[in-house]
């Protein structure tokens, strides 16, 4: 039992703050003791009254003040609660529960012991204390945890309390921030009207505004630029520039205040430029006067002279000055549209520089010119209300008619062109002369072409023989002068929107009327079109300006003529001597003019058996042309042949050979395949053609590629046709070389059969020793 | 695409004779081992040609990414490139090409040039030739012989030609001089093939010779075009390809594609699909590799079956090259300005071709 008091004293003492000394505990705790007797009707209202009053009674006596005492035991309960921890109080409410258990143990025994004396009644009342006291103490024990449990729940209100405020806090803080940094991007964002305006250069500005301009800037914003420290400067040095140049330095160094200042200087300068423009317009109109004045005197003028010039008429006459035909053509140029007056002009000025051997001449009606230029865009506007006048009154069907005939007018009218036009005689050097007749079409504003070709008797005779096609056609005997120049398309392009307006699909069906517009016939009247394609400009006609206004300016046409017409007579040479050629290769007969380099003379044992003509369309069919029609190669304009090379019964070449319409600048293409042996014995039909092919492919190198500058030019394709013979015999005996019996023995001179990997045959011709190499 | 900082070796086509216009002719080797491992991706090829009119011979070099390319949206199948550097090499054309660790080689008449890599990747559009080899021909003649095949020994050492005088030289590279002749073929050399010792030679008269590269003198001899089957004699006799591997030999020409076992000098398979001259043909392990006057590259077996048949752009293959790291790739050289190059060696997956520089 005293175990038991002492550990329930032990556990008084720990929920104490200080602990008290052992001696004194026993009072404290009685005492203690006392006040937990008192405590229920404190704090625990449950309790039944009558034990309640029981309890209060037996305390009274001791009571001093009710009310004091009360408040003293409330307070002091309070801080033990504060001092309590929840695992003590547990901890000591399961000891004290065990302390009854065993106290009721005891006195149970004690109860039941059948001879009680005196020391067990003792003993049972003790026992009977001390589970009133165990139970007082349980009770204080549940009135401290209320207490305890009410004084967290406050704790936890106030630091939630002072949470939500700093959590308040935190949001206007971020809403702040939040607002703040869109007003920083507000004003990043602002763009003054200033950075728009395109301001005079930094150095410029410093070199030529005036120092007031500083000063009226500084005086703008003298509260910022820090007061005090400039301005009295500034008032010290009044009257003397010189002071200004430290105001300069300090615009200088300040970017606002410079950009202040040459916003202001702008704003200057613009009026002041304002001002000059205003002055010059003023001067312009002033010399607009002058110059109607001066026109108007020109204009009295004019008769004045016209009736001289009639006047000395008859006296030229009598005199018969020299000056009769000229004139006259003279006289016709006046009228001449501008393109053909500068044709004209500028032929002349080549005639009388260079060349006697052309002539220019005017044809035409003086009369009809004259009228034409007057009531030149009356007609327009007449026809036009006319018209309307019609159409109102006539019936619908009929109105239909007139409307078929007034178109027919409008593109008659359209398609005519300019009563006189001008010729050019170029006179070859075999005695041919090629005819250029220029006409002007007012309607396209094009100058168009027509030839005519005089062929002097002895190259006639060649030129009429000939069975394919008449390569001095004139219709074509000029196209590709000059390289993309086909004639076919009008070089003005505005010239298809013209020609939907009358109905007419290309140029091609106005040839026949109106002549070619080829593009050189414009830059000789001085009419410079932008090419419609962009092709490499020729350097001999281009380099002019490419500017878009399309006036004619004699410029260009100076600049072309006699480039022009050296490529017409070469052009005529060459495609006579072609002809020529053809006329020949079309007998069967190959020949180079004998005694020229890079001819053979031996035995030929190739021939040439059959030549003929053909349509681009069965020549870009062909398979052995297909590599050269898609890398575009050859164009579509030029003219093709087709040409059988045989030798003895078993070998065959089929040549297809393009001519350009620049030959001989641009030689020949031959395109070659060789049929000979394959065919008897490969199975697939596929493989034969390839291999031939590549094989031919050795010769056409040959022909196409290292044949280019070698002998005249004007010869290339019989030098190429010759080559092609020979070619093909060194072939033929070189790959024969070594059967027994060979099929073609070898009569050519050459060293080794074949070289390299593809097995190249000897196809190169060394003149000066007479052999056949490999390249 | 041809960005030249980045130009490193990786496979290279060199390019030989020319056909005409525009056509190029193509021979080609590949190295494996001298793939940069860094910029793998990156393909050299070096592309001999004579451009339409100009009768020049000269190399052009390009660059293009082959793999990363294949993935892009924008793949298209047909290319032109941009030559990082034309430069001519000599006046005659050129026949062969070659390369080693150090030196790309080139073969035309009469005699061989070297350039270094270096000097290629480094992007100079005229790069300097780093050195020249004259044949040692005896007899002056207007003929002057040309290389038609150079082969390199494993280490990039020596270097042999196979010559239009009928002989093989073999050079040592360090000191470019004539290390050894081998005579033995009535006719001009067409093709070499060296690995380790064994040297086989096809010639325009028709023999395969077999040498050790240590004797002057051939062991032995293989005649295609007397064998029955094999010869096709409106074709020629005359052997255009070779190639050794281990104790196999596979050899084509005017005589049909033939694989022959070298120990027993007995004829093994006869590939009688490609049924135009042969120029080229390779031996990888279990396949053949071949073409020839036809449009075609096919790899057969070696039992003589096809596994594949690929169309190619040129008319006629003079070359096929065939590179194994680090990445798979054939390409196809022949009588076309085009090349075709196979990625995954199963179908042809580019055409590439130079724009014109000029």
């Amino acid at each position: 039992m005293k175990t038991v008091e002492s550990k329930s004293r032990g556990k008084e003492r720990d929920k104490k703050p200080r602990p008290e000394n052992d001696s004194v505990n026993s009072p404290a705790v009685r005492e203690m003791k006392k006040v937990k007797r008192d405590e229920p009707p404190a704090s625990n209202d449950h309790l039944s009254p009558p034990k309640k009053r029981a309890l209060d009674g037996g305390m009274s006596p001791k009571k001093q003040s009710p009310g004091d005492f009360y408040h003293e035991v409330i307070t002091k309960e309070e801080n033990e609660a504060e001092v309590l921890s929840g695992g003590d109080a547990k901890t000591l409410h399961q000891e004290t529960c065990a302390d009854i258990l065993s106290t009721l143990k005891e006195a149970l025994d004690l109860k039941l012991k059948p001879d009680k004396d005196s020391k067990d009644k003792a003993a049972l009342d003790g026992c009977r204390k001390r589970i009133v006291m165990g139970s007082t103490f349980l009770k204080k024990l549940n009135r401290l945890e209320k207490y305890h449990v009410k004084l967290s729940r406050n704790q936890t209100l106030d630091a939630k309390k002072q949470v939500d405020g700093l959590h308040l806090q935190l949001q206007n803080l971020l809403y702040e921030l939040q607002h703040l940094q869109k007003e920083v991007q507000k004003c990043l964002n602002f763009r003054s009207q200033d950075e728009a305006i395109d301001l005079v250069p930094e150095d410029e500005f410093f070199k030529e505004a005036p120092a007031e301009l500083y000063d009226a800037v500084l005086g703008m914003c003298g509260k910022r630029c820090e007061g005090g420290n400039v301005s009295g400067k500034r008032k010290e040095g009044k009257g003397t520039k010189c002071v200004y140049v430290l105001p300069q330095a300090k615009i200088g160094s300040d970017a606002h205040l410079l950009r202040l200042a040459r916003l202001g200087w702008e704003l200057e300068e613009r009026k002041r430029l304002a001002r000059d423009c205003q002055q010059v317009k003023a001067a312009k109109e002033v010399q607009l006067m002058e110059i109607q004045r001066k026109q108007a005197t020109l204009r009295n003028l004019e008769p004045m002279l016209a009736s001289i010039l009639q006047a000395c008429n008859p006296l030229l006459e009598a005199f018969s000055l020299p000056s009769g035909h000229i004139r006259e053509l003279q006289h016709k140029a006046y009228y001449l549209p501008s393109p053909l007056y500068i044709l004209y002009v500028q032929a002349c000025a080549y005639v009388d520089a260079f060349d006697k051997k052309v002539v220019a001449v005017i044809h035409g009606n003086e009369e009809e010119a004259k009228t034409l230029t007057h009531s030149h865009n009356q007609l327009r506007d007449d026809s036009d209300s006319e018209a309307e006048g019609e159409e109102t009154r006539k019936k619908r069907h009929k109105k239909r008619r007139n409307e078929a005939e007034r178109d027919e007018e409008r593109r008659k009218r359209a398609l005519a062109h300019h009563p006189l036009s001008v010729s050019l005689s170029i006179v070859l050097p075999d005695g041919s002369t090629i005819v250029l007749q220029f006409r002007y079409v007012d309607y396209f504003n094009l100058v168009t072409v027509k030839v005519t070709l005089n062929i002097s008797p002895d190259s006639a005779q060649a030129a009429n023989s000939s069975i394919s096609g008449n390569l001095l056609d004139p219709e074509n005997i000029l196209s590709h002068l000059f390289p993309g120049d086909s004639g076919e398309e009008s070089p003005n392009p505005t010239t298809r929107h013209h020609l939907k307006e009358v109905k007419v699909e290309s140029w091609a069906e106005l040839v026949p009327q109106l002549g070619i517009p080829y593009h050189w016939a414009q830059k000789m009247a001085g009419l410079d079109f932008l090419p419609l394609y962009d092709v490499h400009r020729d350097d001999n006609v281009g380099g002019g300006s490419r500017g878009t206004l399309v006036k004619a300016n004699p410029e260009v046409s100076a600049r072309c003529i006699k480039d022009v017409i050296d490529a017409i007579r070469e052009r005529v040479a060459s495609r006579v001597a072609l002809q020529k050629q053809i006329v020949q290769i079309e007998s069967l007969h190959v020949s180079v003019s004998n005694g020229r380099e890079a001819v053979y003379s031996g035995k030929i044992g190739s021939k040439l058996s059959s030549w003929k003509s053909i349509s681009w369309g069965e020549y870009s069919s062909a398979s052995t042309v297909i590599p050269i029609v898609r890398e575009e190669l050859v164009s579509p304009h030029s003219r093709f042949y087709r040409a059988l090379l045989e030798r003895g019964s078993a070998a065959r070449i089929v040549a297809l050979i393009a001519v350009d319409p620049d030959y001989p600048r641009k030689i020949p293409l031959f395109s070659l395949s060789l049929k000979w042996r394959g065919e008897r014995t490969a199975k697939n039909d596929e493989n034969v053609r390839n291999r031939m092919y590549s094989m031919g492919q050795e010769l056409e190198r040959e022909l196409n590629v290292h044949l280019d500058g070698v002998g005249r030019k004007e010869e290339i394709l019989s030098l190429q046709l010759h080559r092609l013979l020979l070619g093909m015999d060194v072939y033929l005996e070189s790959t024969c070389l070594g059967d027994n019996p060979a099929e073609f023995p070898k009569e050519k001179l050459f060293f080794a059969q074949a070289r390299g990997r593809n097995q190249v045959k000897p196809l190169h011709y060394l003149t000066e020793l007479d052999v056949f190499v490999q390249r | 695409m041809t960005d030249i900082g980045v130009i490193l070796g990786a496979t290279f086509v060199s390019i030989g004779a020319l056909i005409t216009l525009i056509g190029i002719f193509v021979c080609f080797r590949s190295e494996p081992h001298y793939y940069n491992p860094e910029d793998v991706d990156a393909m050299i090829f070096a592309t001999i040609s004579d451009r339409d009119f100009n009768k020049r011979h000269g190399i052009q070099i390009g660059v293009k990414n082959l793999h990363s390319n294949q993935n892009s949206e924008d793949s298209r199948m047909e290319d032109a490139i941009q030559p990082a550097s034309t430069f001519n090499v000599s006046e005659g054309p050129l026949y062969s090409m070659a390369s080693t660790e150090r030196f790309l080689i080139v073969g035309g008449i009469n005699s061989i040039h070297g350039w270094l890599w270096a000097d290629l990747k480094s992007g100079q559009t005229k790069p300097k030739k780093s050195w020249s080899i004259t044949l040692p021909t005896k007899t002056e003649s207007i003929v002057k012989p040309e290389v038609n095949s150079l082969c390199t020994d494993g280490n990039g050492e020596v270097l042999y030609a196979g010559c239009g005088d009928s002989l093989i030289y073999a050079f040592d590279l360090s000191s470019g001089t004539l290390k050894q002749s081998y005579a033995g073929h009535k006719e001009y050399v067409h093709c070499l093939s060296v690995r380790d010792t064994q040297m086989a030679s096809g010639s325009q008269d028709g023999d395969v010779l077999l040498w050790d590269v240590r004797e002057n003198s051939w062991h032995n001899s293989l005649h295609p075009h007397e064998k029955e089957g094999v010869n096709r004699s409106n074709l020629g006799k005359w052997i255009g390809c070779i190639d050794l591997m281990d104790d196999w030999l596979v050899c084509g020409g005017g005589p049909a594609l033939s694989l022959w076992h070298l120990r027993s000098l007995g004829l093994s398979t006869v590939y009688e699909e490609l049924d135009s001259p042969v120029h080229q043909c390779l031996l990888e392990g279990e396949k053949v590799i071949a073409a020839g006057h036809s449009p075609r590259l096919i790899h057969f077996n070696l039992n003589g079956g096809i596994v594949l048949d690929i169309p190619s752009s040129s008319n006629c293959i003079y070359s096929i090259a065939h590179a194994k790291q680090p990445r798979e790739v054939i390409s196809i050289g022949g009588t076309s300005p085009r090349l075709d190059f196979c990625s995954c060696c199963k179908y042809r997956d580019y055409i590439l071709f130079f724009c014109d520089s000029s």
